[in-house]
């Protein structure tokens, strides 16, 4: 509260002494000029100071005085795997983020993974940024689902990585181009179910084709158009839909979690979610390009 | 008015518009982007990119969890990703975490905080006043009308609830600040983050970014980078390190709070929660119907819209200015450094 006083009484102290400054006594003109003479000054000095002493935008500089940050204890240790005396070279970080692939094969996809920047930082990193990437699966390969005027974002590869005990920890999302030529590695994602329970090694989805085209049966009444399969995509959820309460929403979705597309004989096409749940396109949060 | 008193107003309105002119010009050729001055730098140059940020996830995991995760359709970020923030500054600095989950006899940081937030008067309510009351969790904190906390709010409750000598500012890039021209959204995006990750460089301590158009708020734990964030611009940035109030913690391998993007992710797709939800991290300028523009004080108008925008810790306490720098009210330019005297 007396900073509050203080702040206030230094306002109006201020307020005062700009007001007498412009309003002067009435009906002259001298005070309002010195005004103007005074303000224009100012604003000038304030310009050439700032403009030759230091490169900025308008405003006054932090001042950055206070007191130093104390020193952070160090890291917790960490092994290095690589680039010490006793360990073998890192691998060489590709230039841009776009490495190719010799073949659209998941043995091709994972090698280029391991030229990432990403993937040399997980061997190396420091703090709150080291994810252990050690034990690859076999990355699978999952096509975006495409609505009319859904999002576009790019086709990925998924690379999960086990732990110590086998489950799956972490999944490592690779962007691949339209030409199936080069991959980007684009994220490190949580490989535990969104439920905080370990998820079980080699586990995308617990649902199998087969119990997704059931799911649709049972729920929806609707069998597998004929002909089709289910295909496993992936769905862009709008996080924001459902944080703003605008949807109600609760299945994991993205890469890590992908959904079956059943093509079904009414002609529409559903999703199976990876609690087993049937929907319609249109009942998907699914996110709009803006 | 005489001859004389009519040079002196010429020379006077001359003064003015040279100098308004020189202060509407940015002075963006000369610039060298400075957000906070450099204290301390936790970072490994060993075959890979260079860790800038928080040096422990042990502490990342400590300052969280029983406070995270939100609902997931709750407003509750603002308040989450601070609390995270200020218990992480408190470890780091070997002090005890001033927002534990057990805080206030049991009550919890989040209903702690927003329950202080119901106050009308100082410091809960910015020097300007405070937005139209909109929800119980912005409260009175808000400058604008929020779905949840605003940026000035988060700035607030990380500097009152902090430990002592500390001091939070929010931080606002828009490409005007840097570049004649506007470049495209990735590059401008990159640039901002580039002037974030210097506050991870100078402090070694996660920021609160405004994401997903200001919908929500996460904190970034560090970056890797191929160059130093405050010797270039933008940085060589690699991944960003995300900690997401939506998510679980764990000390074990299933935190669900956790989880890395790529500068492509983080500035043209978007990425993925811990439930696989997609965010558009910073695809996309803050502002929308639910997060607006602030609506009191010197800052309405376009302030954070047109750009991007964090919270951070740094060390700007000069009392030069009324009420004083050290006022988490104000806002700072993130590519110059400097106090924010309009939007």
């Amino acid at each position: 509260m007396a900073r509050d006083q203080q702040n206030t009484s230094r306002l109006q102290r201020r307020f005062a002494r700009f007001r007498s400054l412009v309003l002067g006594s009435a009906g002259k003109s001298m005070p309002l000029v010195l005004t103007t003479l005074i303000v224009g000054s100012i604003v000038a000095a304030i310009a050439i100071i700032s403009y030759s002493g230091r490169s900025g935008g308008v405003g006054t500089p932090g001042s950055g005085t206070g007191p130093s940050a104390t020193p952070a204890p160090a890291s917790p240790a960490v092994t290095l795997s690589c680039g010490t005396a006793t360990t073998p070279a890192c691998p060489t970080p590709s230039s841009g983020n776009w490495i190719p692939i010799s073949s659209d094969t998941p043995a091709a996809v994972l090698a280029a993974f391991k030229q990432s920047g990403m993937y040399a930082a997980s061997l190396t990193g420091k703090g709150d940024g080291s994810p252990d990437l050690s034990r690859p699966e076999t990355p699978v390969f999952e096509r975006e689902l495409h609505i009319p005027g859904g999002l576009i974002v790019p086709d990925v590869y998924v690379i999960p990585f086990d732990a110590a005990d086998g489950s799956l920890t972490w999944f490592a999302i690779c962007n691949i181009n339209a030409t199936h030529t080069a991959i980007e590695a684009g994220e490190i994602a949580p490989g535990a179910l969104p439920n905080g329970q370990p998820r079980p090694h080699g586990q995308l989805t617990p649902v199998a084709a087969s119990a997704a085209a059931a799911a649709v049966h049972v729920q929806r009444n609707i069998a597998l158009r004929a002909g089709a399969q289910p295909a496993l995509v992936f769905v862009v959820i709008d996080a924001t839909l459902i944080e703003t309460g605008q949807v109600k929403w609760t299945a994991p979705a993205g890469p890590q979690n992908p959904f079956w597309l059943v093509p079904g004989a009414d002609g529409h096409d559903y999703l199976v979610d990876t609690t087993g749940q049937a929907h319609l396109e249109s009942e998907v949060p699914i996110e709009k390009a803006s | 008015m005489g001859q004389f008193e009519r040079r002196v107003t010429k020379l006077s309105l001359a003064l003015l518009l040279a100098g308004g002119g020189l202060i509407s010009m940015g002075f963006q050729t000369s610039q060298t982007a400075h957000a906070a001055p450099v204290h301390v730098s936790h970072s490994s140059s060993v075959g890979g990119p260079t860790w800038y940020g928080a040096g422990s996830t042990t502490w990342m995991v400590e300052a969280t969890i029983g406070i995270w995760p939100q609902p997931s359709s709750s407003n509750y970020c603002g308040v989450e990703t601070a609390t995270g923030m200020v218990n992480y500054d408190a470890l780091n600095s070997s002090a005890s975490m001033p927002l534990p989950a057990n805080y206030r006899n049991g009550q919890g940081p989040v209903s702690a905080i927003t329950a202080d937030n119901q106050s009308q008067s100082s410091p809960t309510v910015s020097h300007w006043g405070h937005a139209t009351y909109t929800n119980y969790t912005g409260g009175y904190s808000n400058i604008a009308a929020d779905f949840g906390t605003d940026p000035r709010s988060v700035a607030y409750v990380a500097w009152n609830y902090s430990i002592n000598n500390r001091w939070y500012h929010d931080y606002v890039y828009r490409w005007q600040f840097a570049s004649a021209t506007a470049p495209d959204m990735p590059t401008q995006a990159l640039d901002a983050t580039t002037l974030m990750a210097r506050g991870l460089e100078a402090f070694g301590e996660p920021v609160v970014a405004f994401i997903n158009s200001g919908a929500h708020a996460v904190l970034v734990s560090g970056v890797y980078s191929y160059s130093g964030p405050n010797n270039s611009f933008p940085a060589q940035i690699d991944e960003l390190s995300i900690r997401d109030p939506m998510g679980t913690p764990s000390y074990s391998g299933t935190d669900t709070s956790h989880f890395f993007v790529s500068p492509d992710q983080w500035t043209r797709y978007g990425g993925n929660n811990g439930l696989g939800w997609h965010y558009d991290l910073w695809t996309q300028y803050y502002g929308n119907s639910k997060d607006p523009d602030p609506s009191v004080g010197i800052y309405s108008g376009a302030h954070w819209s047109g750009g991007y925008t964090w919270v951070q810790r740094d060390n700007n306490t000069s009392n030069a200015t009324s009420p004083g720098e050290w006022d988490p009210d104000w806002a700072f330019n993130g590519y110059s450094g400097y106090i924010m005297m309009n939007p």
